[in-house]
């Protein structure tokens, strides 16, 4: 009789187990998201934390304050604050190398039922920082690192993106949301693992409106949000307000023109692999005739590149092209010092723009698709993104060819343009091993 | 520079061109196709891969995502070893210890058997209280394939044949195997706790599960509880066994807090690690904790049922002395005492030095009436842990069962 009524208790264990969804990434996953939105004024951190049935088991423990073997809602959501004020000293975000400051928008939480009757957590939170006096347009460099959970296993993804009037330069985040916000996980795709990353951002100007972002829009209040608790040492803000400083955030067309032309200048005036190169272009033969080809031959070849990338024609992995550029620097060095004076400079500069080029689509494609730039708006951000590149280069021209014609002159050029030319395939070649080892 | 001079410098020059142009043309290709830039694995690579990720996530449902790549893996080679050996590691993951034995035969059947079908074999054989033959395979491994795999398989065999001190030799031994790395070495420093704390030696097992830490994170946070949980720490090993808990809800580390909590007569965590390992329980469908669940229901009252009945599932698929003593102990609180002696001689067969082992027989024999060995029993258990006296009083209060009946889990 026994042994029946066993068998009977199993037989329902193992039914309920059975008719049941399981959590897509396993019940003992603590998965987590963060969505790092940068504005001209200051970031946006869009967090949620998805916690599968045993975790959400073990944090009802300790929500439950009573002790009374029950998690209520107001301990739930009690819970959840103290979570989500955490998350303050948890993330850490720096900009220039200096820490700043989170303030807690808003936050919520939602269980649901789970596997085995079991609940599963959904913890959300916004956060926000301001730059403060760190930056009045112009560019930053920003860090981010998520200490929370160290150990857990799950899904840990990061995402980047920027408001209007703002251009990622160089980032290590992605820009695609792959799990769609913890609601849909790739199949087949194992654990994401990323909770760090760094990243070059182009301001422009900060006005107060655009100090806020869309993130905590799209949520519905929690039903018992009215035991939240006052809102002292938090930004309280209700939705309307979020969506009225969204409105107004947006800037003029003419502003985002600007901010891709400065971009444009950044990006050559800080590509030193690039200046390298044109170096390399210009001690090839010193006619002016000859170099306004050689340059004209560049921009057009780097144009066509970056236009077919930033349309996402084409785009190839920055593991390649960035090895690749360097190599250019070496080889243009190493024609300097053979057969200075060649008269395929011109073709030269043709087939090697076409790889610098992909080397400037990378933050003008990523910025695009950061504004959801489409048809005319996008044309002209190219254009506008490739007149910075193009002014930054013809002022470097005019300003290096007279001084090298004249020095042409002098007995001593000839050796001291071998040594440069000696140093520029050195160069190419350390950076060539150096990215070639770091891809 | 003569033509020779010119021709080399065109080849040293056009080289790299070369080698740009076509590191450009892969790059767009790839970039197109979205291959990835990781090279590429082998299907037994990652079916390894999987195995062992999966086993880090402690969660038995992640295994069914392994199955398709198994399958497709016998199809490509369906008479291969590698292919047997594979399927046999998912089976042992999965704790069907027979079939695994029996495909592993068959790969040392089709050629020699390498290093990690002879390990697995001799896992097998432990897990299926097939000891002697046990001490067999390892000893062709030790022989054939000397390192740290065969040393601490060895190692763990001397201790269940009551030579504790032959097993921490071997295990130190183990530690300057050649080729060893930091994991596998912080492994055997957690192998090393566990013995020096079974022998009573907390300091001792507090210096390995030390230097563990940095390469074992939760393996060496539990070592590390256990050991403040003999000290008397108890505080302090709940706080870790939570910390534990918090990274990975597993329900070893679940079982750890319960019994501290227990022991330090903490009503309101002994409810708390209930409730958690209760939800537990539930999600175990494939009962690879059976023996937990079984050792934790087994002192709840009214539970001693349940508590057999998952025993005795676990003692009929892994059949080894901790198995028999579970089902032993499960079967005395269900008031079975003629049954709980007889997997409890079974259990101290080879005179195990493990104190809890040993003071659940003493208790067993001395109500069926062997009170001679149990003395004996108890006095050795003791001088090595002298907190596990009173450890059959200790049981759960009533109203942790109550708790466990009235509440629905969806409420937590």
């Amino acid at each position: 009789m026994r042994g029946a009524i066993r068998a009977i208790l199993c037989a329902l264990l193992a039914c309920g187990v059975a008719a049941a969804s399981a959590h897509p990434l396993g019940n003992s996953t603590v998965n987590r998201w963060a969505q790092l939105t940068v504005s001209p004024s200051g970031i946006d951190i869009d967090y949620v934390l998805d916690l599968a049935e045993l975790p959400t088991l073990v944090e009802s423990a300790a929500a439950d304050r009573d002790g009374d073997g029950e998690t209520s809602s107001a301990e739930w959501s009690a819970y959840s604050r103290r979570w989500a004020l955490g998350l303050r000293e948890a993330l850490q975000v720096q900009v220039d190398g200096r820490p700043l400051a989170l303030q807690l928008v808003k936050q919520r939480w939602r269980r649901a039922d789970g596997e085995a009757g079991l609940s599963v957590l959904r913890l959300e939170a916004t956060l926000h920082a301001d730059y403060g006096d760190r930056a009045r347009g112009g560019a930053i460099e920003f860090a981010y690192n998520d200490r929370t959970r160290a150990g857990s296993f799950g899904w840990k993804e990061v995402v980047l993106r920027a408001t209007d009037r703002v251009a990622i330069v160089q980032s290590t985040l992605a820009r695609e949301d792959r799990s769609r916000r913890l609601t849909q996980y790739p199949a087949a795709a194992g654990y994401s693992s990323v909770t760090s990353g760094t990243a070059r951002i182009a301001l422009a100007l900060a006005t107060p409106a655009a100090a806020s972002i869309a993130a905590a829009a799209a949520a519905p209040a929690h039903d018992d949000a009215k035991a939240a608790p006052p809102p002292s040492p938090v930004i309280a803000r209700d939705r309307q307000t979020d969506d009225a400083a969204v409105a107004s955030a947006r800037a003029p067309r003419a502003s985002i023109l600007a901010s891709y032309f400065r971009l444009g200048m950044h990006h050559i005036a800080t590509g030193w692999d690039h200046l390298l190169f044109l170096l390399g272009l210009l001690l090839l033969r010193l006619e002016l005739r000859r170099i306004a080809l050689v340059v004209t031959a560049f921009t057009v070849a780097h144009s066509l590149t970056l236009g077919i990338a930033a349309a996402g024609w084409v785009r190839p992995p920055a593991i390649w092209i960035e090895p690749a550029i360097a190599l250019t620097i070496a080889y243009v060095g190493l024609l300097v010092l053979v057969q200075r004076g060649t008269r395929h400079g011109a073709v030269l500069a043709f087939l090697f723009g076409l790889i610098h080029g992909f080397g400037f689509a990378g933050a003008l494609a990523e910025s695009a698709a950061d504004h959801a730039l489409r048809g005319s708006e996008f044309l002209l951000s190219l254009a506008s993104f490739n007149l910075g590149i193009e002014a930054i280069q013809l002022a470097i021209v005019c300003s290096a060819v007279p001084l090298l014609v004249a020095a042409a002159r002098r007995a001593w050029f000839a050796p001291a343009a071998r040594t440069v030319a000696a140093g520029l395939t050195l160069a190419g070649v350390g950076v060539f091993a150096v990215r070639l080892a770091t891809a | 520079m003569n033509e020779t001079g010119l021709r080399l410098a065109r080849l040293l020059v056009g080289l790299p061109l070369l080698v740009a142009v076509l590191a450009t043309a892969a790059g767009a290709v790839a970039g197109e196709s979205g291959v990835a830039a990781e090279p590429a694995a082998t299907l037994p690579e990652r079916i390894e891969r999987a195995l062992q990720r999966t086993r880090g996530t402690a969660d038995p449902r992640r295994y069914a995502e392994i199955e398709p790549l198994l399958q497709e893996q016998e199809r490509r080679a369906p008479n291969a070893a590698q292919s047997k050996v594979l399927r046999a590691w998912y089976d042992m993951s999965l704790h069907r210890f027979a079939p695994a034995l029996v495909l592993l035969r068959e790969a040392q059947a089709l050629g020699a058997p390498d290093a990690i079908s002879l390990g697995l074999t001799s896992d097998a054989l432990v897990e299926l209280g097939r000891y002697d033959e046990a001490v067999r395979v390892t000893q062709r491994m030790l022989d054939r394939y000397p390192g740290l795999p065969a040393m601490t398989r060895a190692a763990h065999l001397r201790f269940l044949y009551n030579d504790l001190d032959g097993a921490i030799e071997l295990y130190r031994a183990a530690l300057d195997a050649p080729g060893a790395d930091a994991t596998a070495r912080a492994w055997v420093h957690l192998q090393l706790a566990d013995l020096h704390l079974q022998a009573g030696q907390p300091a001792a097992a507090e210096r390995h599960a030390a230097a563990a830490r940095p390469y074992s994170g939760l393996a060496a946070l539990l070592a590390l509880g256990r050991i403040r949980a003999q000290q008397g720490r108890s505080a302090e090993a709940l706080a870790l066994f939570r910390e534990a808990l918090r990274a990975q809800p597993s329900p070893e580390y679940a079982f750890a807090a319960y019994e501290v909590a227990r022991e330090a007569s903490n009503t309101t965590e002994v409810l708390r690690q209930q409730r958690l390992l209760e939800g537990m329980a539930r999600l175990d469908g494939s009962q690879l904790y059976a023996r937990i669940f079984a050792a934790f229901l087994a002192d709840l009252p009214g539970r001693s049922g349940e508590a057999v009945a998952l025993a005795q599932r676990e003692y009929e698929t892994r059949p080894d002395l901790y198995s028999h003593i579970g089902l032993a102990w499960a079967l005395y609180r269900d008031g079975d005492l003629r049954g709980a002696a007889e997997h409890c001689r079974a259990a101290l067969r080879l005179d195990t030095p493990d104190p809890l082992l040993r003071y659940r027989g003493a208790v067993i024999l001395r109500a069926a009436g062997d009170t001679e060995r149990a003395q004996t029993l108890q006095r050795q258990a003791l001088a090595a842990q002298p907190r596990l006296a009173g450890y059959e009083q200790r049981g759960a209060a009533g109203s942790v069962t109550r708790f466990a009946i009235q509440h629905d889990a969806r409420r937590y």
